[in-house]
């Protein structure tokens, strides 16, 4: 039995705790909105925060996440979501979304450190979130406007 | 929005050809189907024609016969039926279309999506199914009031008389203009008037993209259901000389191995162990006469093929003589590297194929190859298969193992 937070919900879950953690949000828990895109650590669809830190799950143990907080696109916190989300919107970000969850996970953890992130700041900190459609300067502007919204909120 | 469905909506939409444009109108649904599918659909249960429904909640529904890839359908057609609608663009949804004929891409004959077509391909057809359903909300209210449609204008998801300034929104008569014949050949608006198309508009499904409810190929989920992973050749032609099944079997989770024409599938209850089983195959493969075949080899033949004549397809002028006389010549190579159509979502397709029936939801441009692909495979009648693609990702029909 490994015993986590997900999403501020506790579970107590029998799975063979060598399992990436994306396979037991996706598949055991039911929370899809993470993407598997080359299992190898390499692309960033499948980024998650534990305990805070954004990590890819696709090469997390279940074993890594025991006693932790994991935090999904579904369950990001509002002061987070809501600026991140909306300026998203108001970029017309995605195309075809598929990287979108994991872009706004790492984008998230970077909002949380860096209340005004400057063009290097973001490219340093998303370089690891690839984008098959190419959205990366829309990425950018809208991280700059959630940065804005978020500040402005407080 | 884009929950998973089994009713298909083909069974209870009566539709019928338009000569010219081939706009296709669906009528009269059976009450209990039109239940069903109120229940299913939520807010939208009216249809007015294959692309657009109107719920009583005022919803309008645009139904989308093209794939969203990230190119955009899921909000462009819904922009064009909304035009002639004259509908509330903050009341308009989408949603992805069955497999049917009424939904076939109108220049090609068959339901696909690709090569830029979308929007000009639909420029007449969804336009005429967006002021077709006005034409029958303005006739609901004229019949309502006892007055002619004529003197009725259309605002805004609402139908107003002009006389007495009398209002009734679309959700309020749309089950009675569901049950009126559409018209054959509405007119259209004058491009001058356009309120919509050509007007810089957001997206409509980026809400659900930035939250993690977009649902893709890979995301849908059916009861009881196990997982596979294939082994393919590493070259093409490649042809499978041996594997170990029962290592393979021997992993926890794994619960079939299963040799197909290319390749080897490992079925198992979640893709972890699947992917484990594959990785226990001990695969040997027999790689072929293209095993030593490498970029750089493939160039050279491409060069070579370059210098040599080719098939005529057109001529016009004389190059030689130009290019003798010009002032100035450039000279230059151009190499493109192979580019794969790959997407970050890697290639899956979800079956439930029962004795009866099948249900195939994957990303997909080509839904009537895959409902014909689906249909040879299983032995059942077309209208026994229904391949959803409400699954937004890029991608190309993957080849078929048989």
């Amino acid at each position: 039995m490994t015993s986590l937070t997900v999403n501020r919900k506790k579970y107590e879950l029998d799975v063979d705790p060598t399992t990436p953690l994306l396979w037991v949000l996706r598949e055991k828990l039911q929370l899809t909105g993470t993407k598997f895109g080359c299992g190898m650590a390499l692309c960033g669809a499948c980024t998650v925060h534990l305990n805070g830190e954004a990590v890819r799950s696709c090469v997390t143990p279940l074993s890594r996440a025991a006693g932790k907080e994991v935090v999904t696109i579904e369950g990001l916190s509002p002061d987070l979501a809501r600026p991140l989300q909306q300026a998203w919107i108001t970029e017309d970000v995605p195309q075809c979304g598929y990287c979108q969850s994991g872009q706004i996970m790492a984008a998230a953890v970077l909002l949380r450190e860096n209340s005004n992130p400057s063009d290097t700041d973001i490219d340093d900190c998303m370089t690891g979130n690839i984008c098959r459609c190419g959205t990366y300067q829309r990425i950018r502007r809208a991280i700059h406007l959630a940065a804005k919204l978020k500040t402005e909120r407080k | 929005m884009n929950a998973i469905i089994n009713l298909s909506r083909r069974n209870f939409l009566k539709t019928s050809a338009l000569a010219g444009g081939g706009l296709i109108l669906g009528v009269h649904l059976p009450g209990l189907a039109r239940a069903a599918e109120a229940s299913q659909q939520g807010a939208s249960p009216f249809p007015l024609n294959a692309f657009v429904r109107i719920g009583q909640d005022d919803t309008v529904t645009v139904i989308v016969n093209h794939s969203e890839m990230g190119q955009g359908p899921y909000t462009s057609i819904p922009m064009m039926v909304a035009e002639e609608l004259d509908a509330d663009w903050n009341k308009v949804r989408y949603e992805a279309a069955p497999v049917a004929p009424e939904y076939n891409h109108s220049v090609y004959g068959i339901q696909m999506t690709g090569g830029s077509t979308s929007t000009w391909s639909e420029w007449e057809r969804v336009r005429k199914a967006g002021a077709a359903a006005r034409q029958m909300l303005l006739a609901a209210a004229g019949e309502t009031w006892g007055v002619s449609a004529d003197t009725c204008r259309t605002e805004n998801n609402q139908v107003i008389h002009g006389g007495s300034g009398r209002k009734l929104s679309y959700g309020e008569l749309a089950e009675k203009a569901s049950r009126l014949t559409p018209p054959q050949n509405p007119p259209l608006k004058d491009p001058k008037k356009f309120k919509l198309v050509g007007k810089p508009t957001r997206r409509l499904d980026t809400p659900e993209k930035t939250n993690g409810k977009a649902i893709f190929g890979l995301d849908v989920n059916v009861p009881g259901m196990v997982v596979a992973v294939i082994a393919r050749p590493p070259v093409f032609g490649a042809k499978l000389k041996s594997f170990n099944a029962e290592k393979a079997k021997a992993i926890p989770g794994v619960q079939r191995v299963v040799e197909i024409e290319r390749g080897v599938a490992v079925v198992a209850d979640g893709f972890w162990p699947a992917k484990h089983g594959r990785e226990a195959l001990e695969i040997i493969w027999d790689e072929g006469p293209l095993a030593s075949l490498d970029s750089r080899t493939q160039r050279e033949q491409y060069a070579e093929l370059a210098r040599k004549p080719g098939t005529l397809a057109l001529k016009q002028g004389d190059v030689a003589t130009a290019l003798g006389g010009a002032a100035k010549r450039f000279e230059a190579i151009y190499d493109l590297p192979y580019l794969a159509h790959a997407t970050m979502e890697p290639m899956n397709c979800v079956a439930d194929v029962r004795a009866d029936s099948a249900e195939v939801w994957t990303g997909t441009q080509y839904q009537t190859g895959d409902r014909d692909a689906i249909v040879k495979d299983t032995g059942l009648k077309p209208e026994q298969v229904n391949a959803h693609d409400a699954l937004r990702r890029r991608i190309r029909t993957p080849r078929r193992d048989r």
